[in-house]
């Protein structure tokens, strides 16, 4: 002992009080659940002066119902997003990635913010996010901004300074499914995941998103499979015409055979899925 | 250097403490409390699990600074001299042998309980995946548990 | 609570209260006044001459109070298999002229705080000449391939087994099958990571070592030798151990390091611990193995030959290398009644950390391979692998071709169960589909356990002291060392069981080697077997005593009393004369004045082996069982799901037996990871993946219904007919999954472990073929 070297805890009450320690520290550090964060301090040799906690800042932590979106604060925890009722009801596909990602204490501890901050290629919950058509809540250096998941994960350097405040996801009446694989089991990372959100409508549906996450890079759109799914009939989903749309749509990654494979079985349970239901 | 006021088993305890500190440091270096342990120091074995406001979460996660506020349970504050029916439940079943994931599980079980005192085989599990067992196979844990539950349930 | 004839009844563990309560301490727990902090420096080479160790800047920091090299020691090897095997003392505590491999031991240093002790390591200048190195088994092998140690070809250990004609058998075979099978390196991954306190008593030349270890004796013996003291001055002590599986079974240099740390710093007490890279990295592993075999059979199904190589990657020392390559290549003969066997077993040195003792010694990689090789032949001749089993398994009462003598044996009766209880019939051989691309299989895999195994010393004795106190309290003394199988449980009811008193009286002191007589530790499956015995034997002779003075004062003859339920009786009627606690009192009593103290000893009936050829009996007796695993495979993502396992084990009988079906349980379990994902990579000599992040382990989520069931045998040479265990439910497991395997898919996977990309890709080739 001591397990970490010293810093400088801040526990801010309002975003604009970390905003203000953010901008003050030499080497400032966010510190959300902690699950990140603090195993990563373990490693590295490049020290925070500051970590600036923000456990105490009331305004993110909660899960908002409203008539046409859903607000979850940034330091709700895995945990309470998976068994929010509100969440369930309306967001079905993001309370079950919440439940696979890590193990129960973590859950406990860990938050969605934090999984989206951490800019891991491997976290689960930015794909989901993105096929739920999520909007990020950030406050930046400059001012607050609203932006698409897709931006957010872009934002680099000094511009991503700044404290994920609140996810915004709309009502669009999405059916959502997320389908996960690892390599050796449950709790472990994911190698590679889906996410996937769509409106029935008729025989058919719209407004498909289908995300995935090759675990090697940023989330992926599959534009070329959504066409797929939305210009043909529920009833004529064929999985090996669905799989040649993904690799044509996943050409560029030159992803490896194994990980084509598991998307592939992962179309074939989606089709499976919205044909039986 | 902070000065907290942590509940730890339902006792207050007043200290300094370096902003850095982790409260696994502070339970066994400076309260003495050596039944939480720790195996990997990096949030997989689940052998530090302590109770944070009746959930389970890792003591080798969490800044001691942090963990103010909020009522801290370790194995100890479970019980000693009378034991909880889980701590019997384990002696009973089978579930303890080398003994080091123990106080964790126990621990884990208990969160679980709280929140659903009759849970399934399979909630029991996933309850349960935090923490590693290397003796047991998981067997006699999850029975222990289930066992538990019932005789919980029965006692008003 | 009053437990009377406790020996057959799931009574709780001793120890499971403070266990429960967090009150059990454990090394890893203990402080000591003016305890400090010791730390390792290691090489970060994996071949290297030492040119040159400076350490008088670590010397000057302050809050350094000690540092340590080979020069503060008598520079003498030491070597965990010496006995038989006196060429395999090749490691030193502190190397001081070449390090092996990334991890080597060289300098100490004891400070005031852990930051000091870290500082002060980076302040130790080593030179070091970097030599090219080998990190693999074949590639050391060649002619040409740096020389690790003075072994020729880098052949630390070389063991043959030949009985019979093999080739003349094969040539007469119906069927040949030849085939090559990769094991994996794994790791032991017990919860309590390494640590050891040493504190040396300056003024009469005596350590204390407090060692997180599964064998006591064996350090105070290492010790002992490299640092020329006599054993009565080191003492080691056991306490609660979290977990050792083989990994902590014999002198590691923090050991040795932790106590002479202590001397140097003026006696104060020294901690040294590895923290969980550390333990991955720097202890021991498991020895990949590459088994080939070519083997023959008759249309009839009786194995005509077995014949092949196995070669050990054995990392950069031998450890227990002797014993692990003996295990890989003998102990299917304790299975099988094959009569031609030609197996040459090699442990070759190479540049990757140390490959030792871990659950089950050899006998996982040699289960892997035999068993998937007997499935192959009978499925060769189309014989069903039950059948086939039960056609070539031994039988009691008989000695196998290498000598070993088999008394008791279930094994038949094993396969049997097995067979009915999982419904082999129905389902062996039978397409089953339960989701588009999900196929179910089932298979089998048969073992034998040893009870200690005489690789170690002249003997293997175990000893016992029982003492009763004038109050009725019984204490018992046994060298076993318990880290978590409940062997002081199970010694506490055979104490108990034979004195004739409850459970509830016996306190136990365990595994001080100044205290409690010898043991050679646990391993080998042998503590209720071999420290059982003694511990009977103790219990009747502290029985003996008190019915001596009972006899003496009621004028009866000894013979016709026994002690039974607390109470002495007479043996016809069982009529109650007094109870023990009055018959306590009276052995104390004036006219008395009688201690009790009960001895016993126990060495088992062995013969030693001849390691030119693989004959001798190894152990007292041998325990046997069946696993057959039930599987499912998706063919679309290769996925293997275990659905359930079924053992049978003729454990001989149950001294307690919610313990021994949690060692089966728990040996089935850490079987299904090593099959299915558990796999410690190497890179140029360093361990890739030293985490549980990145080495996983099976969790809650793993576990698998298993059906564990006992056939009882009662051995004649057991404590109550017990056999030891511990080990042999881990031997079958990988084959029995890549049997049912085979019987969902039609892919016979040859090495471990069965990833789905393996699956997938051992699915597509056999498309091509068609």
């Amino acid at each position: 002992m001591p397990i970490l070297k010293d810093f400088r805890y801040h526990a801010p009450v309002s975003v604009a009080e970390a905003l203000a320690l953010l901008r003050k520290s030499k080497k400032p550090l966010l510190l959300g659940g902690g699950t990140f964060v603090l195993n990563t301090l373990k490693k590295t040799a490049v020290y925070p002066t500051d970590v600036i906690g923000l456990r105490k800042i009331a305004p993110l932590c909660g899960i908002k119902d409203a008539a046409k979106e859903v607000t979850i604060g940034s330091m709700t925890t895995l945990a309470e997003v998976t068994s929010s009722s509100v969440v369930r009801e309306h967001f079905a596909s993001l309370a079950e990635a919440a439940a696979c990602v890590a193990t129960t204490p973590l859950r406990h501890m860990a938050t969605i913010g934090g999984n989206l901050a951490s800019r891991f290629f491997w976290v689960d919950l930015p794909s989901v996010l993105m096929a739920l058509g999520a909007k990020v809540s950030w406050a930046g250096d400059k001012a607050k901004k609203t932006l698409s998941v897709e931006d957010f994960l872009s934002l680099k350097g000094p511009e991503a300074q700044g404290i994920v405040t609140e996810i915004l996801l709309p009502k669009n009446g999405l059916t959502g499914a997320y389908f996960r694989h690892t390599q050796t089991m449950e709790v472990d990372l994911p190698i590679v995941a889906m996410a996937f959100a769509a409106r029935r409508q008729a025989d058919g549906v719209k407004d498909v998103r289908c995300i995935v996450n090759t675990t090697l890079s940023r989330p992926v759109r599959l534009t070329g499979v959504a066409s797929y799914f939305e210009t043909t009939k529920v009833g004529e989903w064929k999985a090996d015409k669905a799989a040649d749309v993904l690799r044509r749509d996943l050409e560029q990654g030159k992803l490896d055979d194994y990980r084509l494979h598991c998307l592939c079985a992962d179309l074939e349970s989606l089709i499976d899925k919205f044909k039986k239901a | 250097m902070k000065t907290v006021t942590l509940d730890i088993n339902g006792k207050a305890f007043c200290l300094d403490v370096p902003d850095g500190e982790l409260l696994i440091e502070t339970l066994r270096d400076r309260l003495g409390l050596l039944g939480t342990k720790y195996s990997c120091l990096e949030g997989d074995c689940g052998v530090c699990t302590v109770l944070a406001d009746g959930k389970n979460v890792l003591s080798c996660l969490m800044l001691t600074v942090e963990a103010e506020g909020r009522k801290i349970t370790t194995i100890e504050g479970l019980g000693q001299k009378d034991l909880h029916p889980i701590q019997q439940a384990f002696i009973d079943e089978g579930a303890v042998q080398c003994g080091f994931c123990t106080p964790g599980m126990i621990l884990a079980s208990k969160s679980l309980l709280d929140a659903h005192p009759s849970p399934t085989q399979d909630e029991v599990v996933h309850a349960l995946d935090g923490n590693l067992c290397r003796c047991t196979g998981y067997v006699r844990i999850v029975n222990a548990v289930l066992s538990a539950a019932r005789k919980m349930t029965k006692t008003p | 609570m009053k437990t009377t004839s406790p020996v057959g009844k799931s009574v709780p563990r001793i120890d499971a209260r403070q266990k429960v309560a967090g009150e059990a301490t454990y090394v890893f727990d203990l402080r000591l006044p003016g305890m400090l902090v010791g730390k390792m420096l290691r090489s970060p080479h994996a071949h290297a001459r030492i040119v040159k160790i400076d350490t008088s800047k670590a010397e000057k920091l302050p809050g350094v109070r000690a540092v340590v090299t080979a020069e503060d020691t008598p520079k003498i090897k030491f070597g965990s298999n010496e006995f038989f095997f006196p060429y395999t003392v090749d490691q030193l505590p502190l190397e001081f002229e070449k390090v092996r491999y990334i991890g080597d031991e060289i300098a100490a240093v004891a400070a005031v705080d852990e930051e000091t002790a870290q500082k002060a390591l980076s302040l130790i200048d080593v030179h070091y000449e970097v030599l090219p190195a080998v990190f693999s088994s074949v590639e050391a092998m060649k002619p040409g391939a740096p020389a690790i140690h003075t072994a020729m070809n880098n052949i630390g250990v070389m063991m043959p087994t030949c009985f019979g004609d093999p080739d003349r058998a094969l040539k007469e075979s119906d069927y040949v099958r030849e085939d090559v099978f990769y094991l994996q390196s794994a790791a032991h991954a017990a919860l309590e990571p390494h640590v050891s306190i040493g504190q040396y008593e300056l003024s009469t030349d005596r350590i204390t070592l407090w060692s997180s270890t599964q064998a006591p004796f064996k350090i105070r013996e290492a010790m002992a030798k490299t640092l020329k003291m006599q054993e009565a001055d080191v003492r080691v002590i056991k306490l609660n151990v979290g977990g050792g599986f083989g990994g902590k079974l014999e002198m590691f240099p923090m050991d040795f390091c932790a106590c002479l740390l202590s001397k140097k710093s003026g006696g104060l007490p020294v901690k040294m611990m590895c923290n969980r890279e550390e333990v991955f990295s720097f202890t021991r592993r498991k020895h990949p193995m590459i088994y080939k075999l070519k083997s023959g059979v008759k249309k009839d199904g009786t194995v005509t030959a077995i014949t092949g190589e196995v070669i050990a990657d054995g990392g950069a020392y031998c450890s227990y290398g002797p014993t692990v390559i003996a295990a890989a290549i003998m102990r299917f003969m304790m299975v099988y009644k094959f009569k031609n066997i030609r197996l040459f077993g090699s442990r070759i040195y190479t540049n990757n950390p140390i490959s030792g003792a871990i659950r089950g010694f050899g006998g996982v990689q040699s289960g892997f391979a035999i068993e998937s090789h007997m499935d192959m032949l009978a499925r060769g001749i189309g014989m069903d692998p039950v059948e086939f089993r039960l056609k070539n398994a031994t039988d009691p009462n008989m000695t196998t071709v290498n000598k070993m003598i088999l008394s008791s044996n279930g094994l038949k009766d094993c396969i049997r169960k097995a067979a009915e209880i999982s419904g082999w019939k129905e389902k062996y051989g039978v397409k089953k589909e339960t989701a588009p691309g999900v196929f179910r299989g089932i298979g089998i895999g048969i073992a034998a356990d040893v009870m200690g195994s005489k690789m170690y010393k002249s003997h293997e004795s175990a000893g016992s002291i029982i003492k009763v106190e004038e109050d009725g309290s019984v204490y018992l003394f046994t060298g076993a060392a318990d880290t978590g199988q409940g062997s002081d449980t199970a010694m506490a009811q055979i104490a108990a069981h034979e004195l004739g008193v409850a459970y509830e009286r016996v306190r136990i002191k365990a595994a001080d080697t100044e205290i409690t007589p010898f043991d050679t530790g646990s391993f080998a499956s042998r503590v209720t077997f071999i420290s059982g015995n003694a511990t009977k034997n103790a219990a009747t002779d502290a029985k003996r005593q008190i019915l001596e003075v009972v006899a003496q004062e009621l004028k009866l003859d000894i013979q016709r009393l026994d002690i039974k339920d607390e109470q002495v009786v007479a043996r016809e009627g069982g009529r109650a004369l007094l109870s023990f606690d009055q018959a306590v009192i009276l052995c104390y009593s004036f006219n008395y004045g009688r201690l009790i103290i009960g001895r016993g000893n126990y060495n088992p009936k062995t013969t030693p082996v001849d390691f030119r050829t693989g004959e001798g009996n190894i152990s007292g007796s041998y325990g046997f069982e069946a696993q057959i695993a039930e599987v499912e495979v998706n063919t679309k993502t290769g996925q293997v799901k275990v659905l359930k396992m079924y053992d049978v084990h003729d454990i001989g009988y149950p001294i307690n037996p919610a313990s021994v079906h949690g060692q089966i349980e728990g040996s089935i379990v850490m079987g299904l990871g090593y099959t299915l994902y558990e796999d410690l990579k190497f890179k140029e000599g360093r361990v890739v993946n030293p985490l549980f992040s990145k080495y996983r382990i099976p969790r809650s989520t793993e576990t698998i219904p298993i059906e564990s069931v006992f056939i009882e045998t009662n051995d004649p040479q057991g404590p109550f007919g017990a056999k030891g265990m511990g080990e042999a439910s881990l031997l079958p497991t990988a084959a029995a999954i890549a049997n049912a395997i085979h019987d969902a898919v039609g892919i016979q996977i040859k090495d471990l472990p069965i990833t789905p990309q393996k699956i997938l890709a051992a699915l597509k080739d056999s498309e091509n073929k068609k």
